[in-house]
């Protein structure tokens, strides 16, 4: 009955906001926070149902993923070939494979349970791990000699195929600079660049076509965000093709769907002008669970493809800049047609030349266009240095910072990309935290698994795969770092007066942890189990 | 292999930095290819002005013109895009790809080599005479746009009208070594024959261009036959050293040791196949007035006017 009271009670309630940071009741109706505090708040509407199950478990504002794509949810549909233990979005985990070896018998595995007219595909690879050893065609001619394969690299522009693959595409004979060759000339299968990967999927198709148009690859993203306490979450680069807004619209809309679910626009797909009309269309059939109005641009690559773009010196290698998605002039056009609509940018940056040029084209959109709390959001933004984190704070910028990186490549890119020194201070959060930079971290699902606990953990410890911490200076608080996956997401989002934290008014949506994670040691916050979410008052055990 | 079960569709990059005038030849050439099913693949509609006389239909990603052309908006997916192209009945005679301004149209020419169902007619980069020197001083973009450069078959130096002629020297200058595979040529305002810009003429589907210079005096083109079959090595030598007014050159010759060769010249590089109807027997070459002395140039190997 849409005027009833239920009361949870819990052992602790760690609310993120500073007039009542803890509670044991909160009250709830509608939907939303009616009460929050001891039992005499949680009773001063009225009786109300109670509901003990939380008795012992510790409550948290709903966590808020600011940077994840819904494709997490599409990708299962394939093989997992990572380096790191990954769960499933049935909770599966799936040991990560540490070897070639390994990866091998994961897709004969895969490779067994498939009808035999499917290509195989897997996804996830990343031989960064593996040192001089890469993957070739006899590897994966053991898992099929005949039946196509594919293994997709993590970074999303390289992949492996199997000599079926390589002839039928032509590409074993083709001269081209991305088709990897041995000392003898042969091609290893390994492929590079845009042609070669073109052709592959003119071979056995794209696996990606048509997947998030299928409502079962959102269901599976709201299932992994469930099981990582996440209640909202962003799908932060999409083209928004029709069918996959008609199915976004229907599936948010099932009543046991446990996500809010932010899509982003892909900015570079249409001219500027249509893209604002498209926004404000699609923003009128904004539901409780699916809001569409971010706007996203990219404009360099990755730090570990050695495609984001890097202010003097460069890389450690000597290897050349990277690219650019974007020509600085357009960013800035681009960015101010949707700053003057007044819409906000996500702003996909991970060099730190990159960082710049979009700080300079903000400022630009600002000068040309004042506005006020625009909270335009720099993504990634991991190479940032002090001035440019100071620079932001004048103009009213927020950073999304991607602490993830510091424990799955943090060692590459002391190693290998960034060098030691400029290593310590990627994803630099206490530099925002103390420039006073609303910031946010995230996962960049499915790059990195979505689990904001353990990104908070990251950026807590610093600690690589490796072990060592990698620049304690940039460590921050638990409460600092509780903060970024709530609150602090949600404000990168303009969502901070609706979800982020427990208070009179807001959504009710709780993340429902099995410890309290300000008591246990800050090196054990990722191993916090979840218990599940309260979206709009609906509980969601994982 | 081959999808469309016929010839591969010819493939032309256009590349070329924001502001250098790919919008304004893409418009040009849009107008200008009557009689030639042009398909052209743009990022967006943005900058594609065309006059409603000339739009046949409108619908979604596509713009079928009146001509017999179409102007797809690919986003940035390309794969999709040329997939769509390939699909499309009837079938395009030729597509042309705009490339982003940032976009490296080697990468895109890649394409082209590698589907059969496709065959690479030349990568086209325009540089603004205006602006380019102090872009390529600028550490933001100088690779970029060097990596733009080094993948052009022919280069057009495009407003060279806005600055002064010694300037447009300069410019000319500093470009030439970093397009060591290409031939350099003025146009602005989008005049670039069809013939020049595709390799083909747009009046009747790919059959030769009409024997003299149909757009006043910069080109000119001059078709050649051959009196006796020729040597390989010799033909391959006598193309290389074509002089750079010689922007494209192409055709079908029957070879002294057997056989035909089809040849491909577009701005230096030089493709020679084997294959091709002896019985069409000819070489054309495209250009500026060079081709004429060109043609002098090929006589000894037994090749004369028409
Ligand atoms: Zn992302």
């Amino acid at each position: 009955m849409a005027d009833e009271i239920t009361v949870f009670r819990a052992r602790r309630i760690l609310t993120m906001d500073s007039s009542c940071p803890e509670a044991t009741h909160v009250a709830v109706r509608e939907g939303r926070i009616l009460a929050v505090g001891g039992e005499a708040e949680a009773r001063a509407w009225g009786k109300g149902r109670e509901d003990g199950r939380f008795r012992d478990l510790v409550l948290l504002p709903g966590l808020v993923e600011g940077h994840s794509h819904a494709w997490e949810g599409g990708v299962w549909s394939f093989a997992y070939a990572g380096y790191f233990d990954r769960a499933d979005p049935e909770g599966r985990l799936w040991p990560g494979c540490d070897s070639i070896e390994a990866v091998v018998a994961r897709l004969r595995e895969a490779e067994c349970a498939l009808p035999a007219d499917q290509p195989l595909f897997a996804w996830g690879f990343d031989p960064i791990y593996f040192g001089e050893r890469r993957a070739t065609t006899e590897d994966l001619d053991r898992v099929s000699a005949t039946r196509p394969v594919v293994l997709l690299h993590s970074n999303g522009h390289v992949m492996n195929v199997n000599t079926p693959v390589l002839e039928r595409s032509g590409l074993a004979s083709a001269d081209i600079e991305g088709v990897v060759r041995d000392a003898t000339g042969r091609a290893t299968g390994e492929l590079r660049e845009m042609a070669a990967k073109y052709m592959v999927f003119r071979t056995v198709g794209n696996p990606q076509h048509g997947l998030m148009a299928k409502p079962e690859s959102l269901r599976r993203f709201a299932a992994l965000a469930r099981r990582a306490g996440v209640t909202t979450a962003t799908d932060l680069f999409t083209d928004l093709p029709d069918p996959v807004v008609a199915t976004y619209l229907e599936t948010t809309r099932e009543a046991d769907f446990p996500l809010r679910l932010l899509p982003a626009l892909n900015a570079q797909s249409l001219p500027a002008a249509e893209g604002v009309a498209k926004i404000v269309r699609l923003r009128r059939l904004n539901q409780e669970r699916l809001r569409f109005g971010l706007v996203k641009l990219m404009t360099d690559g990755s730090i570990q493809g050695l495609s984001g773009r890097l202010k003097w010196p460069g890389y450690i290698g000597g290897q050349p800049n990277g690219i650019w998605n974007i020509a600085p002039d357009d960013l800035t056009e681009l960015l101010h047609a949707y700053h003057a609509a007044g819409l906000q940018c996500h702003i996909h940056t991970n060099g730190d030349e990159a960082s710049e040029v979009t700080i300079e084209a903000i400022e630009a959109a600002l000068t040309r266009t004042p506005r006020w709390d625009h909270r335009h959001t720099l993504q990634h933004c991991q190479m940032a240095d002090a001035a440019q984190f100071r620079r932001m704070r004048a103009l009213g910028i927020c950073v999304n910072l991607f602490a993830n990186h510091v424990y799955y490549w943090g060692e590459q890119h002391a190693a290998l990309t960034m060098g030691p020194d400029r290593a310590r201070r990627m994803d630099a959060c206490a530099t925002a935290l103390r420039e006073g930079v609303p910031f946010a971290i995230h996962s960049d699902a499915p790059v990195t698994p979505l689990a904001p606990l353990f990104t908070a953990w990251v950026a807590v410890n610093r600690l690589t795969a490796g072990g060592r911490v990698l620049g304690p200076e940039e460590r921050i608080p638990v409460e600092a770092a509780l903060r970024a996956i709530t609150l602090g997401a949600a404000y990168t989002l303009k969502l901070d007066h609706e979800i982020g934290s427990i208070e009179v008014g807001k959504r009710a949506d709780f993340c429902v942890l099995g410890e309290d994670p300000l008591a246990v040691a800050p090196e054990r916050l990722k191993d916090v189990p979840v218990w599940g979410t309260v979206v709009g008052g609906v509980p969601f055990p994982a | 292999m081959r999808a469309s079960g016929g010839l591969a569709l010819p493939l032309t990059v256009l590349g070329g930095f924001l502001g250098a005038g790919k919008t304004t030849l893409v418009n040009a050439l849009l107008r200008r290819a009557a009689g030639l099913r042009l398909a052209v693949l743009v990022n967006d509609f943005g900058s594609v002005n065309l006059d409603a006389a000339l739009i046949a239909s409108a619908s979604g990603d596509t713009i079928a013109l009146t001509n017999g052309c179409v102007c797809c908006a690919v986003g940035d997916d390309l794969a999709a895009g040329l997939a769509a192209v390939l699909s499309r009945r009837p079938a395009p005679d030729h597509v042309l790809v705009e490339a982003s301004g940032v976009a490296d149209p080697g990468a895109i020419a890649a394409i082209a080599r590698l589907d059969p169902d496709l065959r690479l007619a030349g990568v086209l980069v325009l540089a603004d005479a205006a602006s380019v020197a102090e872009r390529l001083a600028d550490p933001r973009l100088a690779d970029t746009l060097r990596r733009q450069l080094r993948a052009a078959d022919l280069l057009v130096l495009t407003k060279t009208d806005l600055v002064a002629a010694e300037e447009a020297g300069r410019v000319a200058a500093l470009l030439r070594p970093l397009a060591p595979g290409a031939a350099l040529l003025p146009a602005s305002h989008g005049a670039l024959p069809v013939e020049v810009a595709l390799g083909r003429h747009a009046g009747g589907g790919g059959a030769a261009p009409p024997p003299r210079a149909a757009h006043g005096t910069l080109f000119a083109s001059v078709t050649l036959r051959p009196a006796r079959p020729v040597a390989e090595a010799a033909l391959r030598g006598a193309l290389d050293a074509l002089p750079e007014g010689v922007l494209r050159v192409k055709g079908v010759l029957p070879l002294a040791a057997g056989g035909c060769v089809l040849v491909q010249r577009v701005g230096r590089r030089l493709e020679m196949t084997p294959g091709g109807p002896a019985a069409e027997a000819a070489l054309v070459l495209i250009g500026t007035e060079a081709v004429w002395d060109a043609a002098e140039a090929l006589r000894p190997l037994g090749l004369a006017r028409a």
